[in-house]
């Protein structure tokens, strides 16, 4: 399904691939989607070990950006699990891999509450404030961390 | 799910062979991907039935992800 040969390589290298076609796998396309409340093609969806959702990614996106999402994804999967230092790392690799991603504001918000979580220092979410004077002010996700601030 | 029967398989015989931690193993993600026609071929096609569509077709045109 995927031909762009980094976007194969990260697949193999984090996830298990499972593939619905709405036609070539039509019967486990209707199970699936269901269950997952898919509305569309193509909609791509990280699971954890137990098959719950920890992220979407709904309609094309190039390569870069597919990355850049399919990272964040593995990102927040960790957050789930409460793996909080490996979340924080992932999180920051969305930022450093992928700097002008649109999932690159949204990993910095959750690399700094990663931190929090990991060490219930305050000062990790006002070092996040920081961050987004710096970059990615504009985005709604400096908006989010603005609170962090006061 | 043949295919993600047979990974799942092969992880826990990994596992089993001492080439991944069971935190490895439990740490193993799934990409579940939702797929259509590809792009050239449904240009023209009205949107397909997902599982919970409308009866009648979308007017949006519908891309498959060519990554």
């Amino acid at each position: 399904m995927y031909t762009n040969p980094r976007v194969v390589e990260f697949i193999d290298s984090h996830f298990v691939p499972v593939r619905a076609h709405v036609k070539e796998n039509h019967d486990e396309f209707q199970r699936l989607g269901a269950k997952y409340d898919a509305q569309w093609t193509p909609t791509a969806l990280v699971l954890d070990s137990d098959g719950q959702e920890r992220h979407r990614v709904e309609g094309f996106l190039p390569a870069d950006d597919f990355l850049s999402q399919l990272a964040l994804g593995a990102a927040k999967a960790a957050f789930s699990a409460g793996d909080f230092a490996r979340a924080e790392r992932l999180f920051d690799e969305v930022q450093q891999k992928h700097p002008q991603s649109d999932a690159a504001p949204e990993a910095q918000y959750w690399s700094g509450v990663s931190r929090y979580k990991a060490t219930n220092d305050p000062s990790a979410l006002g070092a996040t404030y920081q961050k987004f004077q710096q970059r990615y002010k504009d985005s709604s996700w400096a908006k989010k961390a603005s609170v962090w601030g006061k | 799910m043949r295919r993600m029967e047979t990974t799942i398989s092969t992880l826990l015989g990994q596992y089993e062979n001492g080439a991944i931690t069971r935190r490895e193993l439990i740490r193993s993600l799934a990409l579940l991907a939702f797929a259509g026609p590809a792009a050239a071929q449904s240009a023209a096609a009205p949107a397909a039935a997902g599982p919970a569509a409308a009866p009648a077709p979308r007017k949006n045109l519908r891309r498959d992800n060519k990554n």
